[in-house]
């Protein structure tokens, strides 16, 4: 694109010219470009969706997600396990409604699912900004001030990096005690290697442009260049990793929990749910498929909205 | 005076290092051999503690054991997988430990082919068995501790039985025409136990209020597989020892939460109380889903203002942190071995018993003793009152249920049954569309070496290649003989008496004789012996059937 002088518009006459209505900045041409790519608005309203699910669990849940139905008005028999019940797909209307039916300690499936989102979402918003900020801040200092510095800080995320990162989360948990909010500072941990990498290459990069040797010549100190400077510049692909990695954590978290590290009983939460429920795969299948649907969709919503980031913040990619 | 205690102990410390080699190459200081070569180990006296005098072959067929106070149910002891007989020789050549662990070699209708470590264990028929040969040329033991994955197993026909189908799973094999279940009758007992010398549990009212709190009935129905009961007590109902008389605490919510108040007022506690409740993952006939049960206590019990966290342990962990008295509040369970109080409530509340519920109440201990050295049954009822009553007031535990469990087999398997001990016999079943037999249980083996092993998983697996003096009826609790033929006892039920079976040969051709009978459960009661090797040398079932190991190092 071109202006004039005056910073008028112009129209441009070639055969892809559009009219440009107003000047144009770099975040703006992404966030339009992300709203074109329908695979990411799909991932939007997925991660909007579990959002809201999320905020109003209260009001959506149809019970106590703790609560076991035994002896509850409605309730007879055994209830372990009970599959779904809709009045409209069927179910007698004299039974009370099980959206997703019943597990193994006759808790209502749906409403632990619901329950479920708002500690899937917090893990994974909190793991993914915790390892931003301390990775950032490692890999900025690092990049920056370079030297044994650097060799100190990235030898160390060398070795992080080199344990597979769920068999370290395991590590990190088992010496912690288990529990979520070891298993989420164990998932932060784990990822922080990779932001301080990011971080690094992008301050690498940055510093030697001119502008930064403009700044220092005109007398700026180390932290207003790194912070004000650098720090603006190198957002775009630690902004694309952590959108991504916010579907890693949840199923790491996930993952964790499943095998018993992660939320403790009877705390509602997805890996758990399958995990009491993984032996009953083909006696009462609503019990493992549902929370590991729930699983899929968000760790899809995720990755689709990253996917989305990626294309869309990338300023090399060429785009009309 | 330190300079000289140090030195005199110094001196006591190299004579004894130079002893040692010595001794260890001599016979055992309790151990005779007569001319003709027969084997007497006995003790000085009773005072050890113990419950055996001596045992003696008196000739080649006969061995005597001499105990130093009555004991009725010494055969049902005897006939226990621990004391399966093994050859002295071997026993020898193995130094106690080793190849007794992982090739175990006994009489038993098949015998070992290999143990693939962590995959399976394949078992041989032994042609030369003195009884009826095995039907099927070869068994293979095979395990799974996911239920799904077992019944899929069953479910393909890569498996000709399988054991404890998850309690969802069982109307599945009821209802599928190419399967057969069996139930097995729940001679366990699954309870609650609770350690008295860790707070808040050491106050009564706090143990007593978890047995007003927990609705039984409920976990039972919900939880449990048909043919399971609420257990009103330790006792199940069909062993000796229960007393119907002794009626439980009712499920009182309100009782508890008054109870609560009440102890925490005599201070020490406030309310809700925060403690950690711990199971191992396992699935055992007495508690066929822990996790579920354990999430439902949770859920019970802060209802009455006890607020649990869940902790899952490792099997052997569990098992080691409850008996050293670690656990505050655990879930663990108890099937039968033989049938009698002595095997339930002795081994948990008798003075022998570990510490898994801090210090004993000699108002359970006490009875517990007179009534294990009567021979009388009608004599020794009143005192299993006494005893079952003094833990019901003092709650050393919580008796929950009784666990019905059972087998799912293929349907054309014949002389399918199941054993309400736990020890199924494979010799006699015959699985139509193959010659070989697969069993798939829910965990390997620790070892087979069983005299130091308490794991069911493992006893089966011994019980098909080593037998004992007498044996279990199959399907049964009776006992019946086996390696021995006959034997009696003296009136005051102090000498017992059992003869071999002549032309018994191990799986390696040897004969079997009284030396091996004697050396077989010697080299488990003398700690001093050599050979008191094993896996852990814990020997859990000597000391817990027969009181005390003969020169047992001092704690």
């Amino acid at each position: 694109m071109s202006t004039t002088t005056t910073g008028k518009p112009i129209k441009l006459d070639s055969a892809g010219a559009r009219q440009l209505a107003r000047p144009s900045s770099l975040w703006m041409d992404s966030m339009r470009y992300l709203f074109r790519n329908r695979l990411a608005v799909i991932g939007m309203a997925i991660i909007l969706l579990l959002i809201i699910i999320a905020l109003f669990a209260p009001t959506i849940a149809t019970h106590d997600p703790l609560q076991p139905m035994i002896g509850l008005p409605g309730h007879t028999g055994r209830l372990q396990a009970k599959a779904p019940c809709i009045h409209l797909l069927g179910c007698p209307a004299e039974e009370v409604e099980h959206y997703l039916g019943l597990d193994l300690n006759a808790r209502d499936v749906f409403s632990r699912i619901v329950y479920g989102s708002r500690v899937s979402l917090i893990v994974g918003f909190l793991a993914v900004m915790f390892s931003i900020v301390v990775g950032t801040m490692l890999g900025m200092i690092s990049g920056y001030f370079g030297r044994w510095v650097d060799n100190l800080v990235m030898r160390f995320m060398d070795v992080l990096l080199a344990f597979p990162s769920l068999l370290l989360a395991i590590v990190i948990v088992t010496v912690l005690g288990p529990g979520l909010q070891n298993a989420l500072l164990a998932i932060s941990i784990v990822s922080i290697p990779v932001y301080a990498r990011l971080a690094r290459a992008q301050v690498l990069a940055v510093k030697e442009y001119e502008y930064i040797t403009a700044n220092r010549a005109l007398g700026a100190g180390p932290i207003r260049i790194l912070f004000f400077h650098i720090f603006p510049n190198s957002l775009t692909p630690l902004i694309v990793q952590g959108t991504l990695g916010i579907g890693g954590a949840v199923l790491e978290a996930a993952a964790l929990s499943f095998i018993g590290l992660g939320a403790q009983p009877p705390d509602p939460e997805w890996g758990a749910m399958l995990s009491e429920a993984r032996s009953y795969v083909f006696t009462a299948p609503h019990m493992v498929f549902f929370p590991g649907f729930a699983i899929m969709i968000t760790v899809l919503g995720f990755n689709l909205l990253g996917d989305g980031m990626r294309d869309a913040l990338d300023p090399r990619l060429n785009r009309i | 005076m330190v300079k000289r205690f140090g030195l005199g102990m110094l001196l006591i410390l190299v004579f004894v290092a130079l002893s040692v080699p010595v001794l260890a190459q001599d016979a055992p200081a309790n151990m005779t051999v007569s001319d003709g070569g027969l084997i007497t180990y006995a003790a000085e006296s009773c005072d050890y503690g113990g419950e055996i005098l001596s045992i003696e072959a008196v000739d080649e067929t006969t061995v005597k054991f001499t105990l130093c106070y009555a004991d009725p149910a010494f055969p049902s002891k005897v006939a226990f997988a621990a004391f399966g007989i093994r050859s002295s020789d071997q026993l020898e050549a193995t130094g106690g430990g080793g190849d007794l662990l992982s090739a175990p070699m006994g009489t038993g209708p098949y015998m070992l082919d290999h143990w693939d470590l962590g995959n399976e264990i394949v078992l041989t028929r032994n042609d030369s068995y003195w009884g009826d040969a095995a039907i099927e040329s070869t068994l293979i033991f095979r395990w799974n501790s996911e239920s799904a994955q077992r019944l899929t197993e069953l479910q393909a026909g890569n498996v000709s039985a399988i054991d404890n189908p998850g309690a969802l799973d069982i109307p599945v094999v009821q209802g599928d025409p190419n399967l057969q279940f069996l139930p097995r009758e729940g001679t366990n007992v699954f309870y609650v136990g609770m350690n008295n010398t860790i707070a808040p549990f050491d106050n009564v009212k706090v143990r007593q209020a978890v047995a007003y709190g927990v609705d039984k009935q409920r976990i039972v129905d919900q939880f449990y597989p048909p043919g399971s009961s609420v257990a009103d007590q330790f006792m199940p109902t069909s062993i000796f020892g229960y007393t119907p008389e002794v009626e439980p605490f009712p499920y009182d919510p309100e009782m508890a939460r008054q109870l609560l108040e009440e102890a925490a007022a005599e201070g020490g506690f406030s309310l809700p109380i925060e403690t950690t409740i711990s199971y191992r993952d396992v699935v055992r006939g007495y508690l066929p889903s822990p996790g579920v049960v354990a999430a439902d206590l949770q859920q019970q019990l802060a209802a009455i203002g006890i607020n649990l966290t869940i902790e899952v342990q490792e099997s052997g962990t569990f098992l080691d942190n409850a008996s050293a008295g670690r656990l505050p509040i655990f879930l663990l369970g108890w099937g039968a071995d033989y049938p009698d109080a002595t095997n339930f409530l002795d081994f948990h509340f008798g003075v022998g018993a570990n510490d898994s519920f801090g210090t004993k109440h000699p108002e359970i201990t006490e009875p517990l003793q007179a009534g294990a050295r009567l021979a009388d049954f009608a004599e020794r009822y009143p005192y299993y009152i006494e005893a079952n009553t003094a833990i019901r007031d003092l709650v050393p535990m919580l008796p929950v249920a009784h666990g019905g469990s059972g087998i799912a087999y293929k349907a054309g398997v014949a002389g399918a049954h199941t054993s309400p001990l736990g020890n199924e016999n494979f010799s006699i079943m015959d699985d139509p569309t193959s010659d070989t037999f697969v069993w798939m249980q829910n965990a390997e083996p620790i070892s087979m070496y069983c005299s130091d092993e308490t794991d069911g998983e493992s006893l089966r697996a011994c019980e098909q290649v080593i037998e004992s003096l007498l044996a279990y009826e199959v399907g049964g609790t009776a006992v019946v003989p086996s390696l021995a033929e006959t034997y009696e006892a003296s009136e005051d039920l102090t000498e017992w008496t059992f003869h071999l079976r002549p032309g018994v040969t191990f799986h390696d051709g040897s004969a079997l004789d009284s030396n091996d009978v004697v050396m077989t459960f010697a080299v488990q009661w003398d700690a001093a012996n050599p050979l008191h090797v094993g896996r852990s040398g814990a020997f859990d079932y000597f000391s817990g059937f027969f009181a005390a190991f003969l020169n047992a190092p001092e704690s």
